[in-house]
């Protein structure tokens, strides 16, 4: 009895737990007169077995996915969560990286808005 | 025995408080912004099972300590605080922060991930702290 | 024969290669225009995990500055790595900074 209830625990807890390591947040101006604009959101991750990896290309990737959402428009409010569910030796590293897509700025003659902001 | 009850209760009940990564943002203080601060928190309970087993192997139980030594088997990897069961807790701090300051800006961006340690159990929180600026009326 | 060069081919590779965990990772925010790109590292190597200070980080913001002078530096991923090598038990160890972002004049 004893063990089935430990292989019944054991399954239930197997790959559900999750640890969460960094939070990033960014400022963001959605003052009145400011376009609207679009959520972008980009996740990667890395499987690790019994703690061999090499390299940390996943970050990469999400960064890059992330502005291939928004290519014509600037990404501001990011906020970057690094996590990681914990398995059977071996757990699986997770990035989120989530903002707002604002449109490109419309450039009128002499009133030419900032690429950029903060 | 109330004592020792009244003692155990304020084992229980306190908390440690941990802090694991801060992060600090960009900050607008001038005067021409009507600034309003805002805090927003979410959480989710962690659970140490390894402690668990061991108080149990402490109270007589010897099962308690395999059962943590086994389960721990299955919740291996890099860990900050205690392990949660639920990962999207902190996945929506962006609409959270949109509904706190909606027709603003956001300034002053402070993030602490942190933790209130109890036995057994634990509260692994991510906080963040900023202010809504609004162009003041002149 | 075969297995035996095998067998050290794979030793060798698994000595100069090292097993890298990300620590910490943020993101500022991205701009429009994302033609250039500008990078710095830092690494600190760690012998034995005595560690006594952390100023190898100290000149990354100077270094990413040095590579876009007079405009601004920003979209920076900056991901902090520890590069672990398991022949040596992990005695031997490199903290290393990466900081990379678009500059805009």
């Amino acid at each position: 009895m004893r063990w089935i209830i430990l292989a019944f625990c054991s399954f239930l807890f197997w790959g559900c737990a999750h640890s969460i390591h960094v939070v990033h947040s960014n400022p963001y101006d959605q003052s009145p007169g400011k376009a609207d604009p679009e959520m972008v959101e980009a996740r990667s991750e890395q499987g690790v077995v019994l703690g061999f990896t090499f390299d940390t290309d996943y970050v990469d990737r999400a960064y890059n996915t992330l502005q291939a959402k928004c290519t014509k428009g600037r990404i501001e409010g990011i906020t970057t969560q690094f996590s990681t569910s914990l398995g059977f030796f071996s757990w699986t590293n997770k990035i989120l990286m989530r903002g707002f897509c604002y449109p490109v700025s419309k450039c009128e003659t002499g009133n030419c808005a900032k690429k950029w902001s903060w | 025995m109330r004592f020792w009850l009244t003692l155990v209760l304020i084992m229980f009940l306190s908390s440690c408080a941990y802090v694991y990564q801060v992060q600090v943002g960009n900050i607008d203080d001038r005067e021409s912004f009507e600034s309003s601060p805002f805090e927003i928190k979410v959480s989710e309970t962690g659970f140490n099972l390894e402690e668990a087993g061991e108080i149990e192997a402490a109270l007589g139980s010897d099962s308690g300590k395999e059962v943590g030594d086994l389960l721990g088997m299955f919740q291996m990897g890099p860990r900050t605080g205690n392990p949660v069961y639920n990962e999207r807790y902190a996945e929506d701090l962006l609409f959270l922060i949109k509904q706190k300051c909606p027709n603003g800006r956001v300034s002053g961006l402070t993030s602490v991930r942190e933790q209130r340690r109890y036995p057994v159990i634990s509260g692994e929180i991510v906080k963040v702290t900023g202010h809504c600026l609004r162009k003041r009326s002149s | 024969m075969k297995l035996k060069w095998l067998m050290v081919f794979t030793f060798m590779t698994v000595m100069i290669t090292g097993c890298t965990y990300l620590e910490s990772v943020s993101l500022t925010n991205i701009p429009e225009e994302r033609s250039k790109v500008v990078s710095a590292t830092r690494e600190k190597g760690i012998i034995f995990y005595f560690n006594f200070d952390t100023d190898f980080a100290d000149e990354l913001s100077a270094d990413l500055r040095s590579h876009c002078e007079g405009g601004v530096v920003s979209g920076i991923l900056t991901k902090f790595e520890n590069i672990c090598y398991v022949p040596v038990f992990c005695f031997y160890s490199v903290n290393r900074v990466t900081a990379t972002g678009y500059c805009n004049r």
